[in-house]
């Protein structure tokens, strides 16, 4: 396949359509390089057309599709056909380009193409690509510090306009987004802690985010403070078979380290046995479930249990890179040499019917 | 000759079962609800991967726009450790063992022993496992799953030496032999520093998170030796939390705390003796730390200190119990003021006691009165009360006192650099 590198235009040169912005992006998928030669994946159509430009549709179609790699190149086609002048339209455009790279992964040549943009000089980007920009020094680099520098100074400009709705609720997420970046520096945990407090002092009366926040604290051993936010939950929640209400319930006895109980809390709200088929929401309390009989000492049963998750809802469980990860580390347990080899190549070949590009392949700890 | 590794129908798998964790999220796009051409597509995509998600699902039916949670940094998604990760003093040790029968025949008395070796040269054999009494047998594909727990309670290398003992399926006796090494590192560094004050002890202590994970120190009690009592230092208003701000006690990898505790020995009465005395001052155990802490999604560890020692400060012969101001609390400048103090014969024989005070050692608190004061004849454990009068010339917090007290028999000496500390006003 072709790269879009190479294609320069100097009547373009500086503007947002330049030829010269993009990198050379593989166009080799991990996934397929595990396959054996015999397997195929359901035809994953890339553009090879780089004459022409893409309508929002069938951009928004690729996104739909996780098919990362065909919007990378589609949208980098769309961007050279698209007239300098139209700012706004390449801006969305690079938008879509710069989502692509980071679901694939190509997060340092994201950052080099968004660094080339900067130089452009042009005002105006969309919030979903300064986020995006803001967030890149730690994806590609691991320079959190940074990325959380540049966070803040979004949510300060969004703090600003706090008057309106939609600026409260971009706030709202970047903090969110600031807390994750604090919890991957080594030390940031008590940063993040903070923030934290801090957003539960304007979120108090809602239940999720106070749930959010005591998962996080158990998620740092601070079970004290995590059951007193539980604790706040349940007196927030009238119903008590709310899913939420045994969800956290469920995390609590895993972190005391109640297996039988956090297994009878999560099968209450998986519901396997129910008449219902499981749905998306309930995919994780299945998987923990799952997990649960591990620590009880049936990986057997844990595996049988993924398994039939994952090949009931193919799409929604059988490409969770978490579900087949925890999968692959029960293979890892039960089996050895040939039969591992073999074990993992066939669950390699179940995800790839489904799964989209980008999928991290170290899920199969191959 | 070449050594063959001997094939075994069997295999042995042991994973580390230290606890899962909620996956991270990686939102890359917040979706933001109003001006998107990406938010729909972009929320379809986010449909399925449901596992991946910030989501936190409940039954409400809560509108998402006030505190959307797309971009909250964990999912409900538990995954299983990555590694075995670091192994640390006072943690449990806990596994899974999967023993399967990958050969198509039927082994039969399959027994499992499993110990494990620390110490210098791994020399010492601690046994966790052992099912020789219930040998089972295993068809083809058959598991045979256990599991193992081991408090870890030495530092350094540690062995699982696993054998698995079986009849094959012709007939022979059979050992499968495996070991597995991880080392058992310090998690906490723990220092004290013990300060005298009077019969008191204060002791400091320091610990040191030298893991390289966050952990919240659940538990910091320090357990007295006889015959100590302790006053925990570390509260305010009876609450820990506040001392630690809103971190809840988290101590971040490298960080240092600092804590305090006081160390009280019986209070002197007119009924203690001079054995119960000589116990408290000659008493050179303080106690133990007893340390629990809780790192990721609550595992735990827990430490205990061997006992903490002291130089013991030993006794004179001629022991001031207690000095006090007599008849009043505060003491003004160049009003005299009379202090009172026990006097107590702790030696094993008859002493005939004098106090002499030093007048030029505290030139401020000029003392009245005779600078010699004979206190008689005290028998073994007698107490004689003595008061000085002094005359404060400057304000301030000023001590006085300085005095030596002599036995006129044996012609024993001690000296007192000070009786007491003073606010002049």
């Amino acid at each position: 396949m072709a790269s879009l590198l190479g294609i320069r235009n100097s009547a373009t040169k500086g503007a947002l359509n330049d030829g010269s912005l993009f990198e050379h992006i593989p166009l080799e998928d991990p996934l397929d390089q595990l396959l054996s030669g015999s397997e195929t994946r359901p035809r994953r159509q890339v553009p090879s057309d780089f004459s022409t430009a893409y309508s929002y549709d069938l951009l928004n179609q690729y996104i739909s599709g996780a098919q990362w790699r065909s919007l990378a190149l589609a949208s980098s086609s769309t961007i050279l056909k698209t007239p300098a002048h139209q700012l706004s339209a390449l801006l969305k455009l690079w938008t879509y380009r710069t989502l692509a790279l980071c679901n694939l992964r190509q997060f340092a040549a994201a950052s080099r193409e968004l660094h080339r943009l900067e130089q452009a000089g042009v005002a105006g980007w969309p919030f979903e690509l300064r986020v995006l920009r803001a967030q890149l020094p730690g994806l590609a680099h691991h320079d959190w510090l940074l990325a959380i520098e540049q966070l803040s100074a979004l949510t300060r400009a969004c703090q600003r306009r706090s008057h309106d709705p939609l600026c409260r609720e971009r706030m709202f997420r970047l903090q969110l987004l600031t807390i994750g970046a604090c919890l991957r520096i080594r030390g940031g945990a008590e940063l993040a802690l903070s923030l934290l407090n801090r957003l539960l002092l304007s979120s108090a009366d809602d239940p999720r985010v106070v749930s959010g926040a005591a998962r996080i604290h158990l998620q740092l051993g601070c079970l004290e403070r995590a059951n007193e936010l539980f604790g706040k939950v349940e007196a927030l929640v009238q119903a008590k078979d709310d899913k939420l209400l045994l969800m956290n319930r469920a995390f609590c006895a895993v972190a005391a380290g109640r297996w039988e109980q956090a297994k009878e809390l999560f099968a209450s709200v998986a519901d396997l046995s129910g008449e219902q088929p499981i749905d998306a929401d309930r995919i994780s309390a299945a998987n923990n479930l799952a997990l649960c009989e591990l620590y009880l000492g049936n990986p057997q049963s844990m595996l049988n249990m993924l398994q039939h998750l994952m090949v009931s809802l193919p799409a929604a469980a059988g490409t969770s890179e978490e579900l087949v990860f925890n999968y692959c580390t029960g293979l890892d347990l039960h089996y050895d040499g040939a039969k591992l080899r073999d074990a993992k190549a066939k669950k390699l070949s179940e995800v790839a019917i489904w799964a989209g590009d980008g999928f991290d392949t170290a899920s199969f700890k191959l | 000759m070449s050594l063959m590794r001997e094939a075994h129908p069997l295999t042995l798998k042991v994973m580390r079962l230290s606890r899962p964790v909620l996956a991270e999220t990686q939102p890359l796009l917040p979706l933001d609800s109003s001006e998107s051409v990406l938010a729909q597509p972009l929320r379809e995509a986010e449909q399925s991967r449901p596992t991946a998600r910030g989501q936190i699902f409940s039954d409400l039916q809560l509108p998402d726009t006030r505190h959307p949670l797309d971009t909250f940094p964990l999912t409900e998604t538990l995954v299983l450790p990555r590694s075995f990760g670091t192994m640390f003093l006072g943690e449990t040790f806990l596994a899974q063992m999967c023993i399967c029968n990958e050969s198509s025949m039927v082994v039969r008395d399959v027994s499992v022993k499993v110990v494990v070796l620390t110490g210098p040269q791994q020399q010492q054999q601690q046994p966790l496992l052992d099912t020789s009494g219930s040998a089972q047998q295993l068809a083809a594909g058959q598991p045979l799953n256990l599991q193992i727990t081991h408090e870890i309670k030495e530092l350094g290398m540690h062995i699982l030496g696993c054998t698995i003992s079986y009849l094959s399926a012709q007939g022979e006796h059979k050992t499968l032999q495996r070991s597995f090494r991880f080392q058992a590192a310090n998690p906490l560094v723990v220092k004290t520093k013990v300060n005298h004050l009077k019969r008191d002890v204060l002791l400091e202590v320091q610990v040191h998170n030298a893991t390289p994970s966050p952990l919240v120190l659940e538990r910091m009690r320090f357990d007295p030796a006889s015959p100590f009592s302790v006053q925990d230092l570390n509260e305010v208003d009876g609450n820990k939390a506040l001392l630690w701000g809103d971190s809840g006690g988290l101590m971040q990898p490298g960080d240092v705390r600092q804590y305090l505790y006081r160390l009280q020995p019986p209070a002197v009465t007119k009924d203690t003796t001079v054995e119960q005395e000589r116990a408290v001052q000659y008493a050179t155990a303080l106690g133990k730390l007893d340390i629990l802490w809780r790192g990721a999604f609550g595992s735990v560890g827990r430490l205990q200190t061997s006992q903490l020692l002291r130089k013991s400060p030993g006794m004179f012969l001629i022991e001031v119990e207690q000095a006090a101001l007599l008849d009043r609390d505060t003491v003004s400048i160049e009003q005299p003021f009379v202090a009172q103090a026990r006097i107590r014969n702790v030696s094993e024989r008859k002493m005939a006691v004098s106090a002499t005070v030093h007048t030029h050692k505290h030139p401020l608190m000029m003392p009245c009165g005779p600078v010699r004061h004979d206190l008689g004849e005290l028998d073994v454990g007698q107490v004689r009360e003595l008061e000085l009068e002094f005359l404060p010339l400057a304000a301030g917090v000023q001590r006085f006192g300085a005095m030596a007290f002599c036995d006129n028999i044996s012609g024993y000496t001690r000296e007192l650099d000070y009786l007491l500390d003073v606010f002049v006003e």
